[in-house]
């Protein structure tokens, strides 16, 4: 599973990265995690609103940060 | 009625008088400085606390229902002026974080629609919210909050209009043009998915904006009771005809939330500013400030950004001045 | 004991580098080879293509190109250690986009380690795509680079192409590299008695810096699967995709057959094989990161069947 974080050197990007990888290390997945912060990257892949979560190349969560628990839960119903 | 609502529930002056007795219970006189900056810290702390919580709740709520994806399709609907008029609307609902608005500035340049409805979006976003409309009702009054987002709203739709007028498209840089005008969407949401969201805005902005709120209070409370008001007057007031000047310079370098501007800016008003120059502080610190241009110097060239900066400079001094000669009309 | 003797196989994506490998193999059995396989992905496919035995043992180092500082230490490591092992002949296989400007520098520092140069590093061969070259060579520096830093240049895949274009091609090669020797060969056949000859005559070029870096590095993705895929729908999902990547190659089971996959340009090819433990197919990417969109929708559009992502 590849794991992509969005967003652009702002703060809460920041925290929606270390909360990702909070949430793959909880559920001790072996998914991977990107951070994305080139704005050419993301606007190619078609996001609008950072900080944002792509699970492999879907789009998850956008415009916020997200908490550990509900990354969690994408995660889960990504795998499904 | 509308007085009372305006007092008591949006300014919360009983927590005011609350916070005195409290206070005066612990044995402080609250008529000296010390006393006096205490507790208007307290009460402007709780208060701004509480209503943020509040709206940004119920805003992020109605954001729920305008994903920049349907805000581009809504906006891809109309033309001309109206277009520009829509697209400002549209900016008050907009997220909170800068980090969105360039990418979405992108995703609307690169759907097709026209430089000058993206940048009347653009100029709306930072400057007027319907969160600090209500904020501001709580401390300037309705008919100053009213008109501030008026005069906000008219400035996004002219510089947007004026920027379609001189045909920058050209200024756009070459890998927006050329970008996939492919969107990502999220799946809709559901009544809880709403909820959850504005839960999550709520408690991230509240933390983020925090810091800004506990230092824009402390400030208003120092100049309440310990910057003397014929300073004030002679800076900010009618002792200073460039006043207006004087808070967009000091604005710019500034980035500052639009929350933790609001004590100071009410702090000053009772020492004696001016209403325009506090309100032009207040737009020049939102909207022109240096980090959004850098972020803005990616998606677009020096020569629009110099526009775009120019036309919103020129606006808020305009509105500042506006609002300095209606004064006594708002608040009188 | 006598030095090893060294070549170094180039060439884009997809030109047939495998191919003629296994063909020399074939060739040269009862002969003690070494092998170092180089991959841009972290799964290496190729390896699942050469199989090991007493005579053939390989190495495979991934994720990057060989000549690129994310690995060229790890590359000159395993040339040192690989020099002491008695093979008569040591075989790179670079990787697709790997540019072998800065070969000399490799080979200093291996000599520096053993103290002596232990290899005879007997040449560089560059293989062509004759149907693809010209395109790729025009888009790419390192595909021209590897034109220009070899001995031999194996035009491959003639029989793809007409004599007028095979002409083209080679006064293209002739351009970038007017000492090379050409060779023209179908399904990378070649003579390996020419390996046997002193081709130091065919390579002037000079040592240069390569253009192989951490921001040049391609994006790879790949894909996981355990169930049989309909071959239709793999299909259908490879034309969508294949515009959006250099390469794309693996194994997968297809209506129940176990198969290699192939894909060049647009052409893709499919070779029955033997049934492995897993099904996987590697892509490298030409629009960079935004292919596992690409790849994501056109899944679910063609097969959406249960499917492991990995970068």
């Amino acid at each position: 599973m590849i794991i992509q974080v969005l967003g652009m050197g702002c703060e809460g990007c920041n925290t929606l990265y270390e909360n990702t990888l909070a949430a793959v290390a909880e559920l001790a997945s072996d998914a991977s995690v990107e951070k994305v912060e080139d704005l050419v990257d993301i606007v190619r892949l078609g996001v609008m609103s950072a900080p944002a979560i792509m699970i492999d190349g879907k789009l998850v969560h956008a415009g916020s940060v997200a908490p550990v628990k509900k990354i969690k839960k994408l995660i889960e119903k990504a795998q499904r | 009625m509308w007085t009372f609502f305006q007092n008591e529930v949006l300014g919360m002056k009983w927590l005011d008088r609350l916070v005195g007795r409290i206070l005066e219970s612990f044995g402080l006189d609250t008529a000296t400085r010390l006393g006096g900056s205490l507790r208007f810290f307290c009460y402007d702390v709780i208060k701004i606390f509480v209503l943020l919580s509040v709206l940004i709740f119920l805003i992020s709520y109605i954001q729920s229902y305008f994903p920049p994806e349907r805000s581009k399709r809504i906006l891809g609907r109309f033309h001309g002026l109206g277009a520009n008029c829509i697209a400002a609307l549209l900016g008050t609902v907009t997220p909170f974080c800068s980090c969105s608005s360039i990418p979405l500035f992108i995703g609307f340049t690169s759907a097709g629609l026209p430089l000058g409805v993206t940048f009347s979006f653009l100029i709306s976003s930072p400057m007027v919210d319907l969160g600090s409309l209500i904020l501001l009702m709580s401390i300037f009054g309705g008919r100053v909050a009213i008109v501030y987002v008026l005069l906000g709203l008219v400035i996004a739709v002219i510089g947007g209009s004026v920027i379609e007028r001189l045909h920058l498209e050209e200024s756009v840089e070459d890998f927006i043009r050329s970008a996939p005008a492919i969107e990502t969407a999220l799946d809709v949401p559901d009544q809880r998915e709403r909820l959850e969201y504005a839960l999550e805005q709520l408690l991230s902005t509240v933390r983020k904006v925090a810091p800004y709120i506990f230092l824009g209070v402390g400030i208003g409370a120092f100049i309440h009771n310990w910057i003397p008001e014929d300073l004030i007057v002679r800076l900010l007031g009618s002792g200073n005809p460039l006043g207006v000047f004087v808070a967009v310079l000091v604005g710019i370098p500034m980035y500052a939330d639009i929350f933790g501007c609001i004590p100071i800016a009410e702090a000053l008003l009772s020492k004696g500013a001016l209403l325009g120059v506090v309100l032009a502080f207040m737009m020049a610190v939102t909207t022109l400030s240096l980090p959004s241009m850098v972020m803005l110097r990616k998606a677009v060239k020096p020569k629009l950004l110099g526009v775009f900066f120019g036309i919103c400079t020129a606006g808020i001094i305009l509105v500042g001045y506006c609002f300095n000669l209606i004064q006594p009309l708002l608040l009188g | 004991m006598p030095k090893t003797k060294l070549f170094i196989l180039t060439g884009f994506l997809g030109s047939g580098k495998t191919t003629m490998l296994l063909k020399l193999l074939d060739a040269m059995k009862g002969h003690k080879i070494g092998i170092i396989q180089n991959e841009f992905g972290k799964i290496s496919i190729d390896g699942d293509i050469i199989r090991e035995n007493e005579d053939v043992k390989m190495v495979e180092i991934s994720r990057g190109s060989i000549f690129c500082t994310c690995l060229k230490l790890n590359f000159v490591q395993t040339l040192a250690e690989m020099s002491g092992m008695g093979f008569e002949y040591l075989f790179v296989e670079s990787s697709g986009m790997g540019d072998p400007s800065n070969l000399e520098e490799i080979m200093n520092a291996v000599a520096a380690i053993k103290g002596t140069q232990p290899y005879d590093l007997r040449g560089t061969i560059c293989l062509i795509d004759a149907v693809d070259f010209l395109r790729d060579a025009a888009e790419l520096e390192s595909v021209r680079r590897q034109v220009i830093h070899c001995n031999i240049a194996l035009v491959n895949k003639c029989d793809l192409v007409d004599r007028a274009k095979l002409d083209e091609v080679i006064a293209e090669v002739r351009k970038l590299n007017d000492s090379c020797l050409v060779v023209e060969s179908v399904m990378g056949a070649m003579d390996p008695a020419i390996l046997e000859q002193d081709l130091s005559g065919y390579n002037w070029a000079p040592f240069e810096e390569t253009t192989n870096s951490a921001e040049t590095r391609p994006k790879t993705f790949s894909l996981e699967f355990t169930e049989s895929i309909p071959k239709a729908g793999m299909d259908a999902f490879l034309r969508d995709v294949l515009a959006d990547c250099f390469r794309i190659k693996g194994f997968a089971l297809l209506d129940g057959a176990w198969t290699q996959v192939d894909v060049v340009g647009d052409r893709i090819d499919y070779k029955s094989c033997d049934p492995l433990e897993k099904a996987q197919l590697v892509f490298i990417s030409r629009t960079g990161i935004q292919l596992i969109r690409t790849l994501s929708e056109a899944w679910e559009k063609n097969i959406s069947l249960p499917v492991k992502f990995r970068n």
